[in-house]
């Protein structure tokens, strides 16, 4: 109940601020819960905060703040307890920052428990700048929390505050010390199954993995198993080194053509499938395009505010989701898809299957290039649910296949045998 | 506006065309003229009427009696029919009501009524531009449609009230004259929509609104509350466009200023709120959160100078100021009102304070100047912030809420 109500805050508040440089905007206070401190990063409005902190003016004219100052002001504003404990603040990279035409302080705490103890229950004090404007609000997110496995990109809001409203109790569970880690694991699960662009280009490297091509047309031949080891395992290198690196390290803000990047892999690989382009260096391929989608992998988690021990931890346990998937998918897929490939009609499912992804990926790359072309909302991908689906017919087409194959072998037996008893009789 | 669809479908054009014949010749509830804005500055007057008094009732004390009216005429809802009129405001309204749906298809009309449950709907309105409202926007409706649309505005409010309305629609086109956005200012960008379907009995709402204004009227069996409103002017002072001067809300940020200069020096700074700051009214819009607001200061929190503690004369500056509010509704909706706010003992309970820069004293042209009336029940609130398209001067955002009946108490 209380979520949608939040929802529709939310969207209005987010919406408000794009309209206009509008005076008595909010600040922002996102939360990051660690195990042995909270990074709790803030956007203040230097207007309001001016107000409030009238050394703000002289701190943006000199492009300088006096740390010891601001660390001691926020510390007085803006507390944080732990079973009852308080969290010492420290005061990290601060600097002006123009959000929607607006300047904001942007500020990165730490607030430490005590050496040797962990973050339990939180409770949040904070009357930052509303102290003084008294009609000012905080909205409070939760970006992270490695003990419930909150790492998605997209904060959660979880109050707002306000006059007369400056004490929360942030929520947390309890659900022992793997629950978060698990989280993490199905996190990575959850955004491969719904990453249609990943997936396809997945395919239709399997489909012509282990192929031979001669006069530039492909050559049926079925793949071991370690052919698809050795695909799967050149993508995953490419896309671990830059999801890690682009987690990790400050990155320009280059999504979109990240986004379009995949896109343009899904159709290269759709048409390979088609046409061998890449006959013989399917690995190479996986691994340069794995660079690739592991950057637009990056996008879908944040680690920010996190020690650096759990931001390793959030990486491994995101990509280990990923990972099973793909394993899991190859694992399943590869038999299917050698059944098919010592059968007449391979070449027509191959025909098929490539010039559906390379339409998707150039679909996917038109929208993501030139949006304007392509009216409405539809991002034209599956679902965990509806991915799991389609996977679930192949299995279930090329068992049948399998199964009439196996009876149409066992009726030929039959008959060669009793061509072959025949005689006797 | 454009009639696009009209030319497209005829036939939608003879159906419609005959429903506006209906509304006009059976229910009458429509007047005939056509430029809108001119027509209610013109009208006015003329056979204002009884009205007031029969119904509203119920709740609290107030009993009605007949117009008291405390300052001008109530309400004129000034229209050249006769039929509804005679059955009083609040018939008279629901039948205005009826003759706008029965101009608009029947998908506009889906897009109109909310269900009087949805307490999300009720709560919608925000002071911003271009966030998204309820019900339909005046530039989507047909030069008739607005007609009939207007016509119910004006007999929900007073001429004091509409001439807030249009002055503030005013404003808001006077902004994209002088270079903001159209796409998302200006007079188009405003919404009527009815939570609950109209009904003389039955509780609704009415709902007009968009950038810098939201009338949110719960009528409930008939007796109004007009709360939570939200009016905001920027240019705050008097302006021109299209040859007519319009200065919306400068009646409620003189009135207030008046009631402020009508106290001693003692009185003014009591009355100062020390180490309070306001950039914005503090129970601004619910942005349909479903709630009532809970930021009202309570206990020791409320300061200010008591009204009971005034002269009588001094006392007359503050009703007067309420009255630029309250009075922008017909008796209905206004005099049980007035009665609450106004009684001796909400006077008893009433504190004016203000904020902003002690040294300038109350001064409506110095940003972050801010004053309110905070009763039992009453809350209005003004602050001076900066312009955003007039940037060389200051401009009002006002909120006027009752604490126990912000929508008719019935979220």
């Amino acid at each position: 109940m209380i979520n949608w109500r939040l929802a529709i805050v939310i969207i209005v508040w987010l919406v408000a601020g794009r309209a206009a440089a509008h005076p008595a905007s909010q600040s922002r206070l996102y939360l990051s819960v660690d195990q042995q401190q909270v990074g709790v990063t803030l956007h203040l409005p230097a207007d309001q905060l001016e107000k409030a902190l009238p050394d703000v003016k002289t701190w943006q004219t000199l492009k300088h703040f006096e740390r010891e100052k601001f660390e001691l002001y926020l510390a007085d504003h803006l507390q944080l307890f732990s079973a009852g404990r308080a969290l010492k603040l420290t005061l990290g990279d601060t600097h002006f920052r123009t959000l929607d035409d607006e300047t904001f302080v942007a500020a990165q705490l730490a607030l430490a428990m005590p050496p040797g103890e962990t973050v339990s229950s939180l409770t949040l004090y904070n009357d930052i700048i509303q102290h003084y404007v008294i009609n000012h609000r905080t909205l409070v997110f939760l970006q992270n929390d490695m003990a419930l496995g909150h790492i998605d990109a997209e904060p959660v809001l979880i109050d707002i505050l306000r006059y007369g409203h400056n004490q929360i109790d942030i929520p947390r569970a309890n659900h022992g010390p793997w629950h978060g880690f698990v989280r993490i694991i199905y996190h990575g699960i959850h955004h491969i199954l719904e990453g249609s662009d990943h997936l396809a280009f997945l395919l239709s490297l399997l489909m012509v993995t282990g192929l031979r091509a001669r006069r530039r047309t492909w050559q049926s031949h079925p793949a071991t198993i370690g052919d698809a080891f050795r695909l799967v395992t050149s993508f995953a290198i490419g896309h671990s080194v830059t999801l890690a690196i682009n987690a990790l390290l400050p990155m320009p803000d280059y999504l979109m053509w990240v986004e379009a990047a995949v896109a343009g892999s899904v159709l290269l690989g759709g048409v390979n499938v088609l046409f061998p382009l890449f006959a013989g260096r399917d690995n190479l391929l996986a691994m340069l395009f794995g660079l690739i989608h592991g950057m637009a992998f990056a996008s879908a988690l944040s680690v920010d505010g996190l020690q650096m021990s759990s931001q390793l931890i959030v990486l491994f346990g995101f990509n280990l989701g990923i990972e099973i998937i793909q394993v899991l998918l190859v694992l399943m897929l590869l038999p299917c898809i050698n059944l098919w490939r010592k059968s007449r009609a391979f070449t027509a499912l191959r025909w098929v299957t490539g010039l559906i992804v390379a339409a998707f990926g150039a679909l996917w790359l038109t929208q993501r290039i030139a949006p304007q072309w392509i009216t409405g909302e539809h991002t034209f991908t599956l679902n965990a649910g509806h991915t799991l689906a389609v996977v679930a017919a192949v299995i279930a087409l090329s068992t049948v296949k399998y199964w009439r194959k196996k009876q149409r072998c066992e009726k030929a037996n039959e008959r060669s045998l009793s061509l072959t008893r025949m005689p006797l009789q | 506006m454009t009639n696009e669809t009209s030319r497209t479908f005829t036939i939608t054009v003879l159906l419609r065309f005959f429903l506006l014949v209906c509304a006009l010749s059976v229910t009458a509830c429509g007047s005939s003229s056509d430029d809108i804005i001119d027509e209610t500055a013109a009208s006015s007057s003329d056979d204002s009427s009884d009205d007031s008094s029969d119904d509203d009732s119920d709740d609290d004390d107030s009993d009605s009696d007949d117009d008291t009216s405390a300052d001008e005429s109530d309400d004129d809802s000034s229209t050249e029919d006769t039929s509804c009129e005679e059955s009083g405001e609040m018939a008279e309204l629901v039948c205005s009501a009826n003759a706008f749906m029965d101009t608009l298809s029947a998908d506009q009309q889906a897009g109109l009524v909310y269900e009087f449950t949805d307490s999300t709907a009720k709560t919608t309105w925000s002071n911003l531009p271009s966030v998204s409202r309820n019900g339909l926007a005046m530039g989507d409706l047909t030069s008739s449609q607005q007609e009939a649309a207007f016509e119910v505005l004006q007999v929900a409010l007073t001429e004091q009230g509409m001439q807030d309305l249009e002055g503030l629609l005013a404003a808001d086109d006077y902004l994209v004259e002088i270079g903001a956005g159209s796409n998302q200012y200006g007079s188009d960008h405003y919404y009527l929509a009815f939570i609950g379907e109209p009904s003389t009995t039955e509780n609704w709402m009415l709902q007009f609104g968009g950038h810098h204004m939201a009338f949110n009227i719960t009528y409930m069996a008939g007796v109004g509350y007009p709360v939570p409103m939200h009016e905001g002017a920027e240019p705050k002072g008097s302006f021109e466009i299209n040859s007519t001067t319009y200065a919306p809300l400068v009646d409620e940020g003189n009135a207030l200023v008046a009631m402020f200069n009508s106290l001693t020096a003692d009185e003014l700074s009591n009355a100062f709120l020390y180490d309070e700051y306001y950039s914005d009214v503090l129970v601004g819009p619910d942005n349909g959160n479903g709630t009532y607001p809970s930021s009202y200061p309570y206990g020791s929190n409320r300061t200010g100078v008591l009204v009971s503690e005034l002269t009588e004369e001094q006392q007359a500056y503050v009703i007067a100021a309420i009255e630029t509010w309250v009075n922008d509704y017909p008796a209905n909706v206004a005099e049980h009102l007035l009665a609450d706010y106004t009684s001796e003992a909400a006077l008893e309970d009433t504190y004016i304070a203000w904020a902003g820069d002690e040294s300038t004293g109350v001064d409506v042209d110095v940003s972050g100047t801010y004053m309110r009336i905070d009763g039992p029940r009453l809350w209005i609130e003004v602050v001076c912030q900066n312009g955003i398209i007039v940037r060389n001067q200051t401009h009002y955002h006002t909120v006027f809420r009752d604490k126990t009946y912000d929508y008719g108490n019935s979220l």
